[in-house]
């Protein structure tokens, strides 16, 4: 987020709390959300490793887009705020299936020697801080918009590469590896109260699963290919229980 | 139009055309790659290297067994060796046909030096390819005294009928180290036939030492 955007929402966040302040009441009530889904994503982005210092390869993208399994539970507390709105803040834990990453492989780093495909997979656990502001305006559907901070495990894993002539010799393979780091998520979507402690919503979910990055080969002296970011957009249905606690 | 059709046609076919990939270094047969070598012989096999890439390669071949990489001559590869852009050597091996084992080698193979990062062979057609066979060595010997027709068999079968005093040989050859056994199958009329130095293991050489006596039998009749 740009310097200039923060600073848009800070003052608009400082003048809803001025205008507020005096009908704030601290009443929480314990909310526990599970969403389920599909993710879509198509990563991937053209790389050259030297290997070893006497090989090269550089490793293209094909930008495959997979479909992925996704689901979250969320546990935390909600609260009404001032005009009509509602906050939930807690800790969510979400997994997805396995993103598929393909491409080709040329040897010496050249386009003539286009010589293996390669593939492999990337999943992804999260744990982290999430938040969600809900408008209830007495109408039966009500928007809301989230954010989400979280510490990401991705697994980059089961890469393989298959010669594309007879004369080529399979290459060992990059070892399996698991990256910790920092991933987000933002989402908005609408809810359905269906009675004071159920709602069920859908929504759209942009996250950013973070850093990823496979392991060296045997006998090579570089770590393997890695993407710095890996986007996913979901579609979430949820459902939610509230149970008042004073 | 017809010139811009063609022209992005061309250009559709030259894009995907560079896709299509190449080993990096070849290996055209300079002889037959597919060889027969008897067990107690060898044969040579070679291929002429050349690295297809801008950048220089240093190469070495995967260990094929009962191969040997013969590492010296002219425009020969060594054992361990360097290739620029473009430059070519002779890959020249020696198959001992005393260690081979029938059968395709999928090789030889070439890798990038220091791993198997990068390696390469030939094309299907050109993979070496070989068969042993066992030496094989002919019994014979020598003949004297005969008046009639006889018979001998080597073995029990393989029958050589003869009619004439002087060298015999068996028609079917017999393998290196296997057993011989040469007896009178049918005597001559009126004549006894005696076998010598008969029997044996077929060695490096041709039997030649048999020899083979007959004498008159002095009985009624004859």
């Amino acid at each position: 987020m740009s310097g200039t955007k923060g600073k848009i929402l800070f003052l608009i966040l400082n003048f809803y709390l001025t205008a507020h302040a005096q009908e704030f009441t601290f009443k929480p009530s314990l909310v526990t959300s599970l969403n389920i889904g599909a993710s879509f994503q198509n990563a991937g982005q053209q790389q050259t490793l030297a290997l070893t210092p006497s090989v090269t390869k550089t490793y293209t993208s094909n930008n495959p887009t997979s479909t992925l399994p996704t689901g979250e539970l969320f546990v935390g507390i909600r609260n009404s705020l001032p005009a009509n709105l509602d906050a939930q803040l807690g800790l969510a834990f979400s997994a997805t299936g396995n993103a598929m990453l393909s491409g080709n492989i040329w040897d010496d780093g050249d386009p003539a020697f286009n010589n293996y495909t390669y593939q492999y997979t990337v999943g992804h656990i999260a744990l982290g801080l999430k938040g969600k502001i809900t408008g209830d305006w007495d109408f039966p559907i009500m928007p809301w918009l989230s954010a989400s901070i979280a510490i990401g495990f991705n697994n980059a894993c089961n890469f393989s590469n298959t010669p594309t002539i007879p004369q080529a010799l399979a290459s060992p393979n990059f070892a399996n590896s698991t990256t910790t780091t920092f991933s987000y998520a933002i989402g908005a979507g609408a809810q359905y109260k269906f009675n004071p402690h159920w709602q069920f919503g859908v929504g759209y979910e942009f996250s950013d699963w973070g850093a990823s990055q496979l392991g060296a080969v045997p006998g090579g002296t570089a770590p393997g290919l890695s993407l710095s970011h890996l986007f996913t957009h979901s579609v979430l249905l949820n459902i939610t229980y509230l149970l008042e606690i004073f | 139009m017809k010139q811009v059709i063609l022209f992005t046609f061309t250009m559709l076919f030259v894009t995907f055309g560079s896709q299509a990939g190449a080993p990096i270094w070849t290996f055209v047969p300079l002889t037959a790659t597919t060889v027969s070598v008897p067990t107690n012989g060898s044969a040579t096999v070679q291929y002429l290297i050349t690295n297809q890439s801008t950048k220089s390669h240093s190469l070495a071949m995967i260990p094929i067994t009962g191969v040997t990489q013969i590492a010296t001559g002219n425009g020969v590869c060594p054992n361990l060796f360097t290739l620029s852009s473009h430059a070519s050597c002779v890959l020249s091996l020696q198959i001992d046909g005393s260690q081979i084992q029938t059968g395709n080698t999928n090789g030889p193979v070439l890798c990038q030096q220091g791993s198997t990062l990068e390696c390469y062979k030939p094309s299907a057609s050109a993979t070496l390819s070989f068969s042993a066979f066992e030496s094989q060595y002919t019994v014979g010997g020598d003949i004297s005294g005969l008046s009639g027709t006889i018979v001998l068999l080597n073995n029990g079968s393989d029958a050589d009928t003869i009619t004439s005093n002087g060298s015999f040989t068996f028609s079917t050859p017999i393998a290196e180290g296997s057993p011989y056994n040469v007896t009178v199958g049918t005597q001559p009329l009126c004549q006894t036939c005696i076998v010598t130095n008969g029997s044996g293991i077929v060695g490096a050489s041709n039997i030649t030492n048999i020899s083979v006596s007959c004498s008159i039998l002095s009985s009624l009749g004859c």
